[in-house]
């Protein structure tokens, strides 16, 4: 029941915003990741250093994004270390604080990829598994300029393996954004 | 003047035609229509997914890849009752007594409507007295065209890391990739059309896992491939048309309680067209179910050849049409252990008339009779519309031999053994060898911004051809003893479904729909086989901009009941049921066109709320499910 009031509160918070037309400009994020949460993955695995790189453009309502993040979780007990790759798509709303700064929650959808060092994890022989992330996110970001500005967000992530995966991550990085060309529009529209 | 360019308009006067055909047909009650926007819109990558879509339509899987259908009123264990029609031809799939619309040689994109026909009605000069499922594809565009499809899907609720610790399970079922393609080229007077499909189903599940793994030999994994092709050539009113597929099965066999492993190759070539008032169809079909090499001595083969004609002749009148026509079949058969060739012929002869009676009354009838192998029967089909309240009565009536059907009940009587090491030989119980069915159906709909429909229905079954399980647990190979009786037997069911159908705003349309069966008199097999009595589905679509939609429908599956599985339910709980709780569902699918209308995305996710979820007792465990489609779409005038 909660993602569904979050979806609603975004929508509301959407309808009221909409301000630019959709797919008028695009915004790139390079941001370094940390896994910040503590619990019984942790225990087995130390979490290493991440980035994540996003795309995000105006919707018809709300924003659009995609984008994906790479994480490194080394072996803290004798199980194989880990690389994770989680690629999404999302959507967001963009509030105003000031002309400046501006607050972003949103809900993404994604897969997240793990590869496996040296192990292979499935019946068929293949080191590498993939399941479904569901996640929820606030960033905040500052305009430096017309064009560039400093963003950074945190993550809560439901990884649906069994038991379930929970983690959180926070970013924080830079944003360029520059207008969308004709083509690039009237392909996204 | 400037003429206008007929040719180039073939298409779009086509492509009209048939979506007037599909409002229409969405307008009836008894019949649900699904357009080729309907199917992206809910994210389909296969042709199964349509049963997610389906209203009245009950369905059952062990592996969640072949659904045993059938509109509810009907059972799934006479499924074959119901009919396969693509572009009005009546298309046979059937193996171990299943038909599984996933062996269709037909690409996704190349399909323009589905029809979902829970009543009788008459397709191609047939009466379907059990309801159908009707494809129509779409046209060839004038010029060159390509289209193709990709699906995948992931079920959650593998291990993930865990699996390296004390807490992992094993991983669980994964979809597709599914790829399907299609190249066509076409002008005024012909189209030349290839497709091909790959299909690719994974079934991990520990409760099917358990039971292949003490059978398959080599294989790593168990896991449905399916490769298909099909080529048509249409010249002028006459089109050909070649299909093969081969699907590397795990069909689950209620007679044995056990996936067999088989490679199922269906292959037919189809002819027809029409000339003046007169048309023809023919086709010759192989379909051979055999079996792969296993550690269980398990054997299933079945071969079988058709050939099948159908000739009618079409008048036209002012206010009425007639058709006649005369349709035969020959089968080839090889069941096993039977080595001796079995031959079955079959033939028909019958008279349609449709009628304006008045400016009120509309009247379709039809009567048919037949020669089953020897024995005579017949059908009759008529329905009465009363035009200015939209009121119809339909009445279908079918007294025919069991050959008529050639069914795997059929089949078993005539000496088909599929056989494992627990398996028992099929008591055959059923000695009236002719079934009667008559249905009446009644109809009202309401044809307004706020669209309301209501049918009820009554069918009565007389040696009615129902095969019964007994499945006893087997703690060796967690699988089961089966022991299987054909039985003639009787009953007597009410059914009723109502649909409500609204727009919420200028964004918003919602539907609503329930259906519900009673079975009023019968025995107890018969009252045993209605596994499912209450269907029912809530759907929105959010249409904020027509170049993206979000689709979101919770469907309700009322319990189920399968006494048949209730002593390997009472030994081992684990692995079997005997009663599958009511279920709700929800799915959910964002759809975004991009490049004009070239790229179709959409993802969806299914069973959103991650209800565990079981449809059959011996099969596999439903999580949530993320399914992505990818649709292509290049036209070229030449």
């Amino acid at each position: 029941m909660r993602p569904v009031l979050l979806v609603l509160c975004l929508l509301a918070g959407a309808l009221q915003v909409q301000a630019q037309a959709p797919f008028s400009t695009l915004e790139f994020q390079v941001l370094t990741t940390s896994n910040v949460n503590r619990n019984l993955l942790h225990e087995y695995w130390r979490p290493g250093r991440g980035g994540t790189i996003t795309l995000a453009t105006p919707f018809y309502w709300g924003i659009t994004e995609t984008g994906a993040t790479i994480h490194r979780y080394n072996a803290a007990r004798d199980v194989p270390g880990f690389g994770a790759f989680w690629v999404f798509a999302g959507w967001s709303v963009d509030w105003r604080l000031k002309s400046t700064i501006a607050v972003r929650p949103g809900l993404r959808l994604g897969n997240y990829r793990m590869s496996f060092d040296g192990a292979e994890t499935t019946f068929a022989g293949v080191s590498t598994e993939s399941d479904l992330v569901l996640s929820g996110g606030v960033a905040i970001s500052a305009a430096i300029g017309p064009t560039w500005g400093v963003s950074a967000r945190a993550d809560y992530l439901r990884v649906h393996t069994t038991p379930l995966l929970r983690l959180w991550y926070v970013s924080g990085g830079l944003a360029v954004r520059i207008p969308a060309g004709r083509r690039l529009r009237a392909l996204l529209e | 003047m400037r003429r206008l360019p007929c040719g180039k308009l073939r298409p779009l006067v086509a492509a009209l035609i048939l979506l007037a055909n599909a409002t229409a047909a969405s307008a009836q009650p008894g019949v649900q229509t699904l357009t080729s926007d309907d199917l992206a819109r809910a994210g389909i990558t296969r042709l199964s997914d349509i049963f997610a879509l389906a209203g009245t339509w009950s369905t059952f899987s062990t592996e969640d890849y072949h659904w045993d259908a059938a509109p509810l009123g009907v059972t799934w264990e006479t499924s074959s009752a119901w009919k396969l029609f693509v572009d009005e031809s009546p298309v046979d799939l059937r193996a171990l007594g299943r038909q599984s619309i996933n062996g269709l040689p037909l690409s996704l994109s190349e399909v323009c409507t589905v029809q979902l026909h829970t009543l009788p009605v008459i397709i191609g000069g047939l009466i379907a007295a059990a309801g159908a499922i009707h494809l129509q594809t779409c046209p060839v565009t004038h010029g060159l065209s390509a289209r193709g499809v990709l699906g995948v899907g992931n079920e959650t609720g593998d291990p993930g890391p865990w699996r390296y610790t004390d807490f992992g399970g094993p991983n669980v079922d994964r979809t597709g990739p599914t790829i399907q393609g299609v190249i066509a080229g076409g002008g005024r007077n012909w189209h030349l059309r290839a497709q091909a499909i790959l299909d690719e189903h994974h079934a991990t599940d520990p409760r099917i896992r358990t039971r292949v793994r003490t059978l398959y030999v080599g294989e790593k994994d168990a896991r449905i491939f399916l490769r298909a092709g099909r080529a048509s050539f249409r010249l002028g009113t006459h089109t050909i048309t070649g299909a093969a597929a081969r699907t590397e099965d795990l069909r689950y066999s209620e007679t044995l309680g056990l996936e067999a492993p088989v490679n199922h190759e269906t292959a037919y070539v189809r002819a027809n067209g029409t000339w003046r008032k007169m048309g023809y169809r023919l086709s010759g079909m192989q379909s051979n179910v055999l079996t792969r090499r296993n550690l269980g001595s398990v054997n299933v083969d079945f071969e079988q050849n058709a050939l099948r004609a159908h000739l009618y002749g079409r008048f036209t009148g002012n206010r009425a049409q007639a058709e006649f026509g005369i349709r035969g079949a020959y089968l080839r058969t090889i069941p096993f252990p039977v080595h001796n060739v079995q031959m079955l012929t079959l033939g028909s002869v019958y008279g349609q008339l449709d009628a304006l009676l008045g400016r009120w009354v509309k009247l379709v009838t039809m009567g048919s009779f037949s020669i089953d192998g020897r024995a005579p029967g017949y059908s009759a089909f008529g329905s009465l519309g009363f035009l200015p309240a939209d009121v119809r009565l339909t009445i279908a009536m079918n007294d025919r031999s069991y050959a008529g059907q050639h069914d795997l009940a059929y089949w078993l009587t005539q000496g088909y053994q599929p056989t494992s090491p627990g398996s028992l030989p099929v008591e055959l119980q059923a000695s009236d060898k002719r079934e009667q069915v008559l249905s009446a159906d009644l109809s009202w709909h309401r044809r307004r911004d706020i669209e309301l429909s209501f049918t009820g229905g009554f069918r009565r079954h007389r040696g009615y051809p129902l095969l019964s399980y007994a499945a006893i647990y087997d703690s060796l190979t967690t699988g089961l003893k089966v022991a299987t009786t054909a039985r003639s037997i009787a009953g007597n069911t009410l059914r009723g479904e109502a649909e409500l159908r609204m727009p919420l705003g200028h964004y918003v349309t919602a539907a609503v729909h329930a259906a519900y069966a009673y079975i009023m008199a019968g025995q107890h097999e018969y009252r045993a086989a209605w596994h499912q009595r209450v269907l029912a589905y809530a759907q929105v679509d959010f249409a904020p901009n027509p170049r993206f939609t979000l689709h979101a429908r919770a469907r309700y599956r009322g319990v189920s009941n399968w006494p048949d599985y209730s002593a390997a339910a009472q030994a081992a709980p684990e692995h079997y049921a005997f009663r599958m709780p009511a279920a709700v569902l929800v799915d959910l699918t964002a759809q975004k066109r991009l490049w004009g209308e070239r790229l179709r995305l959409s993802a969806t996710l299914r069973n959103l709320a991650d209800h565990s979820h079981i449809s059959h007792p011996a099969g596999s465990r439903t999580r949530l499910l993320f399914q992505i489609r990818i649709q292509y779409r290049f036209e070229a005038v030449i």
